[in-house]
């Protein structure tokens, strides 16, 4: 009896522990987003902006589907001008069929391919797969991005020209301009607001050489190298490895402009370029381009492949270091022209460091550094930045955007961070409509000093209408 | 419960009371400690960021370093930078971006205390908040946290707790159990002797080595067997008496539940212990359940005992024992009953004995009542103790009548002057034989012949046992007889003469008379006799006759 109690008072003791040791907290707490009220009215009177995205993988799909999304209670389904990029890999000609099927082949198109791993517009972060280069096609996930405009305050026009039917690229970009400029109904004496340009890798200044021939060096250029690893830009009816698509925008709202990298230019470290092969620095001040590089860096780059050569990691962070050129404008303003660098040889036996840019013999170059947070709080001020060039009114909502950031910029921020930047652009864009493609190499206007083409960098275009203050 | 357990458990629950109330105040005290620092480690994590929040809003450059670390530690479910319009600027998960904050956590919309921090102990989380000093917008710094942290610590101090508790609870339990014991020891010892003595064994005596009260009180009860053991007869003995009954001894409780019983109720019934525990109309015959209530059990219960009932047990095998009951009912000094001591006594053989003594004695007096013989008692007086029916209708009275009646009023009056000689002689020879003329109601006399004895054994005066038979007529038959024989002598000696003298012819068998004729021996005999003559043929003469015949 007496053990009996006792055995019932143990029990009743231990109950109590354990029901005080499950006592706990509930459920961890879950999260789960809400739906966004996106401010999509049109910020200026008589023209429409829509953006959509689509990460289906059948290309007729996509294209449907981010179309669909563009034209959401517009009225005019045939857009003006539209743009369209879509990441590496794409089917871009079935992309570019398929647009031009459901605009009636009436809207003008420009575009090319982004980065394997995204698109942007202010809806979203299109991801297609979390990697680059060669591991795009093999993982089958695609993103695309269209932009839509139609106005009767802005006028487009699209040219393009396959390089491989022109003696040279800047023929071929002359051109291309040109018809873009016949294609707005415009005179080449009638400079456009701003050209935006997709040109083919590798031949980026020759590009911009041909299309400054038509509009001088004060027409800003902005565009972006096709992302890659597999590139293609849209032409009229046909897609290009090799070429470039471009459109001219005409209108007599304001066009506000940045192209900058946003790295740390502090660095002293610097040198002339004594020898280079193509876009590779062979050497700088006559030593190996590499080893001088590695010095400025403090010998990261030997410590990395101290037991064994890791390129990826040596391209990784040479992505935060990038080299650049200095250019002053007459007024004294300075820019920066970043290039991006990486071991030409992946061994690094062969000491050269490639650009992606044809930096001249004689030219002095500059070490720079950056972080992701740095990059990424760049991108997010690109509109403004670019409404601060333009002049425009901070609050002001432009009627849309259109950037061009570098691929690299884009590796070096985290996966779980990429998410944040339409919605960092959307604050800074006032929540305005745009586009972006992620891109191997930017093209852009530094004021007083003319067009460049980097590595990078960030090209960004807004425009804004003023008679909306 | 023994008084171990009463003193034990009574401290058991003292410890555990006390053990569990000081677990539960360290414990409550240690959560809650642990619970302000990491309130205070989130306050001072989220206070820090939101200064580099609050710098990266100045120069449009978000701390997404600090942020990114922020979302990757532990605990941390979620940060926000919120706009003034409650906008989601910025996220550690870019899905919340541009969603508002407020739907999320309505109950935090309108704060704007600096460092604020909201528990949801439902959602197992906590919010750190606090409005950032942006200028003129203000904007919001938020992160979320989990108290997962508080959770696990909160079970690793009860865990401890519980452990430590139990630790102690053992040691507080192990020592007490025999320190108790230890000093319960010399009562159990008391106890066990007391119920050993109770059983009746008073030999039995406590051993307590110790010079306490206890042992004082062993004393006493040692004394106190002493002298139970000088005055009381010891249990064994009383269980030697009720085993070595003869008679079956039956102890029923007031349920009439069979809780003792002996040898001899085991014997007499056949059963075994398995009895025990039964009720009593077990060992009652089936279908005097009513008879054993209401003649028996009534009974016992309104008169307390019951007195050489005559009446009938069943045995385990069915057969039916005729039994004397005797039951007394054992009660309490509030006259309540507590046992009720039932014996039985095997009877059958007596009652064989008695109906086999019933039948002699039917056959006895059925002799001597029918008897030819006149037969009777009687004290030295004369005084008629007895008689059979044979006297009484020898003398026409009524049996009853003659009953103190003296012998001598019934003798003919001629004949009692002898009966005072009859008395004398029986009482000085013990024996007495002869006649006695008796007179019967009729006044008919009539003979009796009497051979008495004087039995003096057996009984407290001597009686006389008086057996005679009637001879009045044989008496007659006597006195006639002494006249035939009278007569038949005086024939008899004519006869003798006759064929005394008688002189008879060899050849023709004629007898001569006195006279000197010769008489044919009928004619002769025929006139000297008063025999008379019928003719017949002897075998031979026949064959000699009529040998053809």
């Amino acid at each position: 009896m007496a053990a009996k109690k006792l055995r019932i008072m143990s029990a009743v003791f231990v109950g109590i522990s354990f029901f005080l040791f499950s006592q706990g907290y509930g459920e961890e707490l879950k999260l789960v987003p809400k739906k966004r009220a996106l401010n999509v009215s049109d910020s200026a009177p008589g023209t429409t902006v829509g953006t959509g995205w689509s990460t289906k993988e059948n290309p007729q799909e996509a294209v449907k589907e981010a179309v669909e999304m563009a034209l959401e209670g517009k009225q005019d389904k045939v857009p003006d001008f539209a743009i369209i990029f879509a990441s590496s890999g794409s089917d871009m000609e079935a992309i570019l069929s398929k647009a031009k099927g459901l605009f009636k082949n009436k809207t003008k198109i420009y575009g090319g391919t982004s980065d394997s791993r995204a698109v942007m517009t202010n809806k979203g972060f299109a991801k297609a797969t979390d990697r680059a280069y060669e591991y795009a096609k093999m993982e089958g996930k695609r993103s695309l991005a269209i932009m839509t405009v139609t106005s009767q305050d802005i006028v487009f026009g699209v040219g393009s020209a396959n390089f491989a039917d022109y003696p040279s690229v800047q023929d071929g970009s002359k051109d291309a301009i040109l018809n873009a400029i016949k294609s707005a109904g415009k005179s080449p004496k009638e400079l456009p607001q701003a050209i935006l340009v997709t040109p083919a890798r590798g031949l980026e200044e020759e590009a911009i050489e041909g299309i400054e021939r038509v509009v001088g060096r004060s027409t800003p250029i902005l565009g972006g190298t096709p992302g890659g690893p597999t590139f293609a830009v849209f032409g009229e009816n046909k897609v290009y490895e090799k070429g470039v698509s471009l459109a001219v925008i005409y209108t007599k709202f304001s066009a506000g402009y940045i192209f900058e990298g946003g790295f740390d230019v502090k660095d002293p470290s610097t040198g002339i370029v004594t020898k280079v092969d193509g876009q590779a620095i062979v050497e700088i001040d006559g030593k190996p381009a590499l080893d001088v590089y590695d010095a400025w860096l403090g010998g990261e780059i030997g410590k990395l492949c101290k037991e064994t050569v890791r390129f990826d990691l040596v391209r990784g962070l040479l992505t935060l270091h990038p080299l650049y050129r200095k250019y002053a404008s007459s007024n004294g303003k300075g820019y920066s022209l970043f290039s991006h660098p990486w071991p030409r040889d992946k061994t690094l036996v062969e000491r050269s460091v490639s650009t992606s840019t044809k930096i001249k013999v004689g030219e002095r170059i500059y070490l720079s550094h950056g972080t992701w947070e740095t990059l990424m709080n760049r991108v997010g001020n690109l509109p403004k930045m670019a409404k601060m060039q333009g002049r425009m009114d901070m609050n002001a909502k432009p009627i849309f955007g259109i950037g061009y950031i570098c691929a690299g910029v884009l590796g070096t921020i985290p996966e779980t961070e990429r998410g944040k930047l339409p919605w960092m652009i959307n604050y800074t864009n006032n929540d305005a409509p745009f586009i972006a493609s992620f891109t191997w190499g930017e093209q852009g206007y530094f004021p007083g000093i003319g067009n460049k083409h980097g590595n990078l960098l960030t090209s960004f275009l807004v425009i804004e209408d003023k008679r909306q203050r | 419960m023994k008084l171990f357990w009463k003193i034990f458990i009574s401290m058991f629950v003292s410890f555990v009371v006390i053990v569990s109330s000081i677990s539960y105040i360290i414990s409550a005290k240690q959560i809650s400690d642990a619970e302000k620092r990491i309130i205070e480690q989130k306050k001072m994590m989220g206070s820090f960021l939101s200064k580099e929040v609050e710098v990266g809003y100045f120069e449009s450059k978000w701390p997404f370093e600090s942020l990114n670390k922020l979302s990757h530690h532990e605990g941390v479910l979620f940060w926000w930078i919120v706009r003034d319009d409650g906008t989601i600027h910025l996220a550690d998960n870019a899905s919340f971006m541009g969603t508002l904050a407020h739907d999320y956590f309505p109950q935090i919309a309108g704060t704007t205390e600096k460092d604020y921090i909201f528990f949801n102990r439902k959602q197992n989380c906590g919010i750190f908040f606090t409005p950032l000093e942006t200028g003129r917008k203000k904007w919001s710094f938020w992160f979320g946290f989990s108290m997962k942290e508080v959770s696990d610590r909160k079970r690793e101090i009860i865990f401890l707790t519980t452990i430590v508790s139990l630790c102690a609870l053992v040691m507080l339990g192990v020592i007490p159990y025999f320190a108790i014991k230890h000093f319960t020891k010399p009562i159990q010892e008391l106890t066990a002797s007391a119920e050993t003595i109770g059983k009746g064994d008073l030999t039995h005596r406590v051993k307590i080595e110790s010079k306490d009260e206890l042992a004082q009180l062993a004393h006493s009860f040692n004394k106190m067997t002493d002298d139970l053991q000088k005055t009381t007869v010891s249990k064994d003995f009383v269980d030697s008496i009720i085993e070595s009954m003869i008679d079956a001894l039956v102890v029923v409780d007031p349920n009439e539940k069979i809780i003792t019983v002996n040898k001899a109720t085991f014997e007499l019934l056949g059963y075994g212990e398995e009895l025990l525990g039964k009720s009593v109309e077990t060992i009652f015959p089936d279908g005097e359940e009513i008879y054993l209530k209401e003649r028996i059990l009534e009974k016992l219960v309104q008169e307390g005992e019951l007195r050489n009932f005559e009446t009938h047990l069943q045995a385990k095998e069915g057969k039916k024992i005729t039994i004397l009951f005797n039951g007394s009912a054992v009660k309490d000094r509030d006259g309540r009953i507590l046992r009720i001591v039932c014996t039985a006594r095997d009877i059958t053989e007596l009652k064989r004995a008695e109906e086999a003594l019933r039948d002699s004695e039917y056959r006895y007096r059925d002799l001597v009542e029918y008897s030819q013989y006149l037969i009777c008692t009687h004290d030295l007086k004369g005084q008629i103790l007895s008689l059979n029916q044979g006297a009484a209708k020898n003398l026409g009275y009524d049996q009853s009548f003659l009953l103190k009646k003296n012998i001598r009023d019934f003798l003919a009056p001629d004949a009692r002057s002898g009966f005072d000689a009859y008395l004398s002689t029986i009482q000085k020879d013990g024996a007495a034989e002869g006649m006695m003329l008796v007179q019967t109601a009729t006044g008919e006399k009539r003979v009796w012949e009497y051979n008495n004895t004087l039995r003096t054994e057996g009984v407290t005066e001597p009686i006389v046992r008086g057996m005679a038979h009637d001879i009045t007529e044989h008496k007659q038959v006597e006195d006639e007889r002494e006249r035939l024989i009278k007569e038949l002598q005086k024939a008899l000696a004519e006869i003798k003469q006759l064929s005394g003298l008688l002189p008879i012819c060899s050849g023709c068998k004629k007898i001569r008379d006195d006279k000197g004729y010769w008489n044919q021996i009928e004619e002769y005999i025929s006139d000297h006799s008063e025999a008379i003559f019928s003719h017949g043929l002897c075998p031979e003469c026949l064959k000699k006759l009529y040998p053809d015949f």
